[in-house]
């Protein structure tokens, strides 16, 4: 599987290049932003009463680098689009390899993919925690573990639609489709947690909770959540991947 | 390993798309030559040579592959076969070295160093992309990887079409010494008669989704024949004995199936021998009998 592997990173280098690229920038603007409030700056202004640190701004400032890199790893750069493109794929279909395998393939690289978003991510938790003086906690790993999750899940539905749909365009919709549909209750729970609470600052007395709670739920849940979604997409992709036409 | 006559042996095949169908298709390529596949656009070359490969789902029929099942045996056939396409199926962002890496992972008998050698024997660059190479080039180069696992049987659909005569040439060349191993087969589906012409040893001829003509190309041209004579001396020639009549400011061109018998029922007639071209023209057109 070496040579098949070769070719969805190679095919995809530049995008992923370009995502690592894209982490390191906000990796840096995060670190030097928090060591700012150290030791620069930024501890000089927060001192001053006229000018206050955004709590919440930092919060999700902290975690945007992971965000970042896991959510462009999610994807493959195009690559399974242009398999159909090329007739890469009706190729596959004159030589002994087999659905199975032709999915695997893609299924093993965006693993591998994630597993590197992981690491980066986890380096990057580590040196944020040495310069904070926070140390590495087992809540950092539980929310890495989180946001893996998710990518797991979101990476494989995205290889299945990609299979299915064959086009950038239909695999979009249908994606905005979904998030569509989980948006919705998401926001009615927020609302509703909202208006049952006194809090002065929502997003720290109200939304962070109640992630929390979220988080304590699905931590446990998350290998089921990673093989269920992997069976279910990998199946579904290798039914889709119809090499033969009616 | 199956002994086998036939590396292609297709019988009552037929499939139905809405507005075409593929009627009750019969022909077998002998083990250890070319035949041609012939036929205009739209004829049903590319339906029957997708249905060989198992790319697409047939109505009914039977076809076999080097003495194998096509369906039940799919992957072990693959593995002894080779399709070239008239596109190259690789993405133009890799290069000659780098597909061979890719192949050797799909096909269990690949052979890097005849892989090499048709590399070098094509003068094709093994670092520079795929998207600075010309067709004959990108044509050369998929060819290159068909030979490279040992495949029994080669199928090729339209692969010359688009390429000057020079490379044809030498890809032509390039089958030949192919088919010096006996065991080896070649289908090829061309527009390009002229090709077949110099190569194939059996021509099938479909139009319509129909196999009008399937035989040894000398036998087919041997038999039939042109008729070249004034447009009043057609009545003469019975409509048995015609595929189609051409006509011009000069005269009539009348296509037999049957050039020795024409001979001797038309003592007085000319019958030049035919060209696959001509022959394709002419049964193209049988349905109109006479066209200009």
């Amino acid at each position: 599987m070496k040579g098949l592997l070769f070719r969805e990173f190679y095919l995809g280098r530049k995008y992923y290049m370009m995502s690592l690229l894209m982490f390191l920038l906000v990796m840096t603007i995060s670190l030097l932003t928090n060591l700012s409030l150290i030791c620069g700056n930024l501890s000089r202004l927060s001192e001053d009463s006229i000018f206050q640190v955004n709590e919440n701004a930092l919060t999700i400032m902290t975690i945007l680098p992971c965000l970042v890199i896991f959510i462009s790893f999610c994807t493959d750069g195009g690559v399974t689009f242009s398999d159909y493109n090329t007739h890469w794929l009706k190729y596959c279909g004159t030589t002994p390899m087999s659905e199975k395998k032709i999915i695997t393939v893609k299924f093993t690289a965006k693993i591998i993919s994630l597993v590197t978003a992981f690491i980066f991510s986890l380096i990057y938790t580590v040196i944020l925690g040495a310069i904070t003086g926070d140390r590495f906690s087992f809540s950092a790993f539980k929310n890495l573990f989180i946001i893996f999750t998710f990518a797991v899940v979101f990476s494989s539905i995205f290889i299945m639609l990609s299979i299915d749909c064959k086009d950038k365009n239909a695999v979009t919709k249908r994606l905005v489709a979904i998030f569509a549909a989980l948006y919705v209750p998401t926001m009615i729970y927020v609302i509703t947690l909202m208006n049952n609470s006194a809090e002065e600052d929502i997003f720290q007395g109200v939304v962070m909770p109640a992630v929390d709670k979220i988080k304590n739920i699905l931590f446990p849940l998350s290998p089921v959540i990673i093989t269920v979604s992997v069976a279910v997409c990998y199946a579904m992709s290798i039914r889709f991947l119809k090499r033969r036409e009616n | 390993m199956v002994d086998f006559e036939n590396a292609i042996e297709i019988k009552s095949l037929t499939k139905a798309y809405d507005g075409f169908t593929l009627n009750n298709i019969n022909f077998n390529v002998p083990k250890g030559s070319i035949m041609g596949f012939i036929g205009q656009n739209g004829a049903g070359k590319t339906t029957t040579i997708k249905l060989i490969l198992n790319l697409l789902k047939r109505d009914s029929g039977e076809i076999k592959i080097l003495g194998m099942d096509n369906i039940s045996d799919e992957y072990e056939i693959k593995s002894q076969i080779a399709a070239v396409f008239d596109e190259l199926p690789f993405h133009d962002d890799l290069n000659a070295k780098q597909i061979g890496i890719i192949l050797s992972d799909i096909f269990a008998n690949w052979n890097k160093d005849t892989y090499n050698d048709f590399l070098d024997r094509f003068t094709l660059s093994q670092k520079k992309k795929i998207r600075a190479f010309s067709k004959g080039m990108k044509m050369k180069l998929q060819i290159a990887a068909a030979l490279s696992h040992k495949a029994r049987l080669l199928i090729m659909d339209e692969a010359t079409t688009g390429l000057d005569p020079v490379v044809r040439n030498e890809i032509l060349d390039i089958f030949l010494e192919y088919l010096q191993d006996e065991n080896n087969s070649i289908l090829m589906s061309s527009h390009i008669t002229t090709d077949l012409e110099k190569i194939a040893d059996s021509v099938t001829f479909i139009d319509k989704g129909k196999i009008l003509l399937s035989g040894y190309k000398d036998d087919i041209l041997e038999s039939h024949g042109l008729i070249k004579c004034r447009k009043s001396d057609c009545q003469y020639i019975e409509s048995d004995d015609i595929v189609s009549t051409r006509m011009n400011d000069f005269g009539a061109e009348i296509m037999v199936h049957d050039r020795r018998k024409c001979l001797e029922k038309y003592s007085g007639a000319v019958i030049d021998s035919t060209t696959l071209e001509e022959i394709m023209l002419f049964y193209v057109r049988r349905d109109k009998k006479e066209w200009f």
